[in-house]
């Protein structure tokens, strides 16, 4: 993409740093923020079926301690205000996961005047899932991925964030007119 | 073997209407189907009486249709009976220049969401309904998105980017479009009869 730079420090690949990355892998807490259909799908992975919890991922119903937000199908405008307002709100690291074929090119919505076309125009995305709608399975699938980007140390959006916000906002207040949203001090 | 319908409750609820407002044309379309056009500042008062003399307890859709080339708004309102298990269209044409009209919330409370909504898509107004803020947009500053010469294409093109690559996808799109307007253009030949008679040219050709 244009306009944006790749600065930022990726910490070293030694002592606590190891342990902390194998903490958070295993601990991912999910906000429970549906948009779109495909918050249907979430509840089945999340319970007796599927049981995403044996890999230490589960709900959490607030942004502050939550890990991961799932963006579950098309984004309207009025959406895109509330997913980064929340994701602005998550503690680092934080990671995006854009799930289903709208966020990631508007999918069946692509030429409706209220749906945002490209996600990580406004917000990094670690992960994607292709397919509408995914399965629980390709959820699993991805969130596992996620786990080994984490221990990898690929998983970088926040950083990636947090380097380019200005592009990043120039994007979002282009889309949204009425910017009455507080600037969250990183 | 087939039953025919037995339409004498529709023909009947037909001709209290007719009789009680006379300006209005009224047409029973099939079983449990009862179509009435209406002079718009009539429909009040068919609404009140359709409600507390024919037990049309619900009102089940309030829709509006875009009718450009004549420059008019067409409101319907669908009422439903569980009494008679008939549903009634009544259809009012608007100005589109300035479309207004009364609410009639106050005889069915959800008037309020149609209403606020048609008046969100269409900008039609709505006089005497408390509360008409926007539903669903948030911030929209252009026409009212629904009307039809709304160009949804022309306005995603400005406002949101395609993602790059893969330039092969927009092939389909394009087609989808094209055939659309191909056959808006085939509908107005064919109302003319210029499409059939091209059609038996080309056969005495063969």
């Amino acid at each position: 993409m244009k306009g944006i730079t790749k600065k930022y420090d990726v910490p070293e690949d030694k002592g606590l740093e190891i342990v902390a990355r194998w903490a958070r892998k295993n601990s991912l807490w999910v906000i429970a923020y549906g948009t779109g259909c495909g918050a249907i799908e979430v509840p089945p992975t999340m319970t007796s079926r599927y049981d995403v919890e044996r890999f230490g991922i589960t709900m959490m119903a607030t942004p502050r301690q939550a890990d991961v937000i799932l963006v579950t199908g098309y984004v309207t405008v009025k959406t895109l205000k509330r997913i980064i307002r929340t994701y602005e709100q998550m503690q680092d690291p934080k990671y995006v996961i854009g799930f289903g074929s709208c966020p990631i090119n508007g999918g069946m919505y692509w030429d409706s005047y209220n749906t945002i076309k490209m996600l990580d125009k406004y917000i990094p995305v670690d992960t994607w899932i292709a397919g509408c709608m995914p399965r629980p399975e390709a959820i699993i699938e991805s969130l596992l991925h996620l786990q080994e980007k984490i221990k990898t140390h690929q998983a970088t959006g926040f950083l990636h964030y947090k380097e380019n916000i200005d592009w990043y906002r120039a994007n979002q207040k282009k889309i949204i007119k009425n910017w009455n949203m507080p600037d969250y001090n990183w | 073997m087939e039953n025919k319908p037995d339409l004498t409750l529709e023909n009947q609820i037909a001709e209290a209407i007719s009789s009680a407002f006379h300006s209005s044309k009224v047409r029973v379309v099939r079983e449990r189907r009862v179509e009435v056009i209406l002079r718009s500042d009539l429909l009040p008062s068919l609404a009140s009486n359709l409600k507390y003399y024919h037990q049309f307890e619900h009102l089940s859709l309030i829709s509006c249709v875009d009718w450009l080339e004549e420059n008019q708004f067409e409101l319907v309102y669908f009422f439903w009976s569980y009494t008679h298990k008939i549903m009634v269209l009544v259809k009012i044409r608007l100005d589109r220049d300035n479309p207004k009209f009364v609410t009639i919330r106050p005889l069915w409370r959800q008037a309020q969401s149609y209403e606020r909504e048609i008046h969100e898509m269409f900008g039609v107004y709505f006089e005497g309904n408390p509360n008409l803020t926007p539903f669903f947009l948030e911030d929209w500053d252009n026409i009212p998105p629904m009307r039809r010469d709304f160009d949804t294409r022309k306005y995603v093109n400005e406002t949101y980017d395609w993602r790059p690559g893969r330039e092969e996808n927009f092939i389909p799109r394009q087609v989808i479009a094209e055939t659309y307007n191909e056959r808006l253009n085939m509908a107005y030949v064919d109302g003319d009869g210029k499409m059939e008679k091209s059609k038996e040219k080309g056969d005495a050709g063969k």
